[in-house]
């Protein structure tokens, strides 16, 4: 495994060969770490798989200073819990990737958000920056060099829209966790208007990888244009639920439920991509490769890499309540379609699962679900309305069945 | 109060993020966030008293009245409401005799649900004090609290 590794301290990691890709990395010139992040075809593992070296890139070729570096431990989306396995046993990676990344866009000074319920394991990442503090690895004058660079933790108090960057960046800055506006993007107009890079913690944990291996190397792990290991959270009814590592392209669907000990009961269908801003999908997709161009090429994203599996017990339209309750109470409220838009989804749902939906309240629903995808300010506003569609779209006979 | 809310603030002086970190130790100090805490760390940080509690209550983890003893997080997310939260929910609404939401007559729990806590693999999941119990039942679940000293 390149990600799933045991490495919970220090001599572990070390003994692994752990800080090897950061020595090697003070010896390149920045533009070149940049180059093999580039040629690697890693793209982000937080849900929006953007190219990473480009966003670097961006980032490095600003004038202003000073710059930041944000790693993304915020987790929210219902269903995801591979960054929080990553972190409980592979920290140093993160963090030896947050450090060669800041040393590539000449940041200083970085900042690791961490959501609240993982409050233990923020803990636990605050006592290793300080041991890497101690170490020489972190602070300043990195192994000898002229780099030198620190990490600020910061916990976040519980809200799903802060694991959106610029909302994050709001949020470190010690504001409401409201988005910004976009562009500027964040390489331009970050944290204190600052030239910024954002990572997902899983992305960082994949530099390391590329600059041990060289970027040629990593590209050729899995398929092409769709490279490089990546965890799945699987969850749900299988019968070994947990977090599982391949690389993009090797496995389908049906493949990593297998791995996971396979279904328990009958099974039904999944949601891919987050157990929110996800889709519902039957079983048409067991074979879809996961990749981010399979799942392109289908209409659907594979978001955070989670897969929920469902069973015969479950009942879409609960699924799809309980889905419509969690948008109306994260939608940050700032901007009208997703803050009325999240409440009348609920409401009309709701009405449905009563046994009381009528032909006009799909109809209003799929035009409130236009609406929000045309006027919402965030992604947040323009996936609330994912799991309802795709659900529509594969299991159309059951949803209708019930209204009359 | 004001002394210790002065030495919080002094602890983050050197952090480029202190609003956060100040509101967390505070609320960990006294249990939850009050005004006159507000008032110092808004004097502290050259900001208004409203600002500091527009951008603290907008996360919904800081409280700002005092609660019970234990807090008591129940996820009922997706994950965790196919694997059964709703018996769990309503099994303890009947067994304590509160609402979500509410803290119960002795003040020893107060009892919340929340989106998601992230240890999917466990669902059902609850978090009594920071501390995740998982694969839950009712039975389990009532056990676990009436446990709790
Ligand atoms: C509502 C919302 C919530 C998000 N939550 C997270 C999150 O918890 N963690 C994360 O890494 N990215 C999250 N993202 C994506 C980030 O905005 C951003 O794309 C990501 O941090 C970039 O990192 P990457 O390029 O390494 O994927 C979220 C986006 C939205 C719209
Ligand atoms: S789309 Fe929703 S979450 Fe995003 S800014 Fe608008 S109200 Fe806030
Ligand atoms: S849905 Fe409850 S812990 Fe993930």
């Amino acid at each position: 495994m390149l990600l799933l590794k045991d490495a919970r301290n220090v001599e572990d990691y070390l003994a692994q060969g752990g800080f090897k890709a950061l020595r090697k990395a003070l010896e390149f010139e920045q533009d070149e770490i940049i180059k093999e992040v580039e040629t690697s075809g890693l793209w982000g593992r937080g849900g929006a798989a953007f190219p990473t070296g480009l966003k670097m890139k961006f980032v490095r070729k600003e004038r202003k200073t000073p710059k930041y570096i944000v790693a993304n431990a915020d987790e929210g989306e219902p269903g995801t819990f591979k960054d929080r396995v990553l972190m409980e046993r592979n920290p140093y990676q993160i963090l030896e990737g947050m450090i060669i990344s800041a040393y590539a866009i000449g940041a200083k000074k970085g900042f690791f958000y961490i959501r609240y319920e993982y409050r233990d394991i923020a803990k636990d990442i605050e006592r290793k920056i300080e041991e890497l503090r101690r170490l020489g690895i972190l602070g300043p004058n990195i192994y000898g060099s002229k780099f030198s660079f620190d990490i600020e933790l910061v916990l976040g108090a519980g809200a799903y829209v802060c694991g959106e960057e610029t909302a994050l960046m709001e949020s470190i800055e010690g504001k409401r966790g409201f988005p910004r506006i976009k562009p500027p993007y964040p390489a331009q107009y970050g944290l204190w208007g600052k030239p910024t890079l954002i990572n997902n913690v899983e992305t960082l944990a994949n530099i390391p990888v590329v600059m041990r291996m060289g970027g040629a190397n990593y590209s050729r792990l899995g398929k092409k244009g769709c490279s490089g290991p990546k965890l799945f959270s699987v969850s749900g009814f299988v019968k070994e639920p947990g977090v599982y590592e391949a690389n993009l392209g090797e496995k389908t669907i049906g493949e990593i439920i297998e791995l996971a000990g396979g279904v328990e009961g009958k099974f039904k269908g999944i949601m891919l991509g987050g157990g929110a801003a996800g889709f519902i999908l039957n079983e048409e997709y067991l074979d879809m490769p996961l990749c981010f161009k399979d799942a392109k090429e289908r209409g659907l994203f594979l978001g955070t890499g989670d897969i929920i599996v469902f069973n015969e017990s479950v009942e879409l339209w609960d699924i799809l309540l309980n889905i419509a309750k969690f948008f109306e109470h994260e939608s940050c409220g700032q901007c009208f379609p997703c803050r009325y838009g999240t409440k009348r989804m609920r409401e009309i749902i709701e009405k449905i699962v009563c046994g009381e939906g009528r032909k006009e309240d799909i109809e209003k629903l799929n035009a409130t679900a236009r609406a929000m995808k045309i006027a919402s300010l965030c992604p947040l506003g323009t996936s609330a309305m994912l799991a309802y569609e795709s659900a529509m779209n594969n299991f159309r006979e059951e949803l209708m069945g019930v209204i009359q | 109060m004001e002394e210790k809310v002065r030495k919080i603030i002094y602890k983050h002086r050197n952090d480029d993020s202190k609003l956060l970190a100040i509101l967390h130790d505070v609320q960990n100090e006294f249990g939850y966030i009050p005004e006159d805490a507000i008032k110092t760390i808004a004097k502290e940080l050259g900001m208004k008293k409203g600002e500091v509690y527009d951008a603290a209550s907008f996360y919904s983890f800081f409280k700002f009245k005092p609660e019970g003893k234990h807090e008591v997080m129940i996820c009922d997310c997706i994950v965790c409401y196919i694997k059964g939260s709703e018996r769990i929910i309503e099994r303890i609404e009947k067994e304590f005799g509160v609402k979500m939401g509410e803290t119960t007559k002795d003040g020893k729990f107060t009892f919340k649900i929340v989106e998601g806590l992230g240890h999917c693999e466990h669902s059902p999941v609850m978090m009594v004090d920071g501390k995740i119990y998982g694969d839950l039942t009712p039975d389990k679940a009532v056990e676990i609290l009436r446990g709790c000293e």
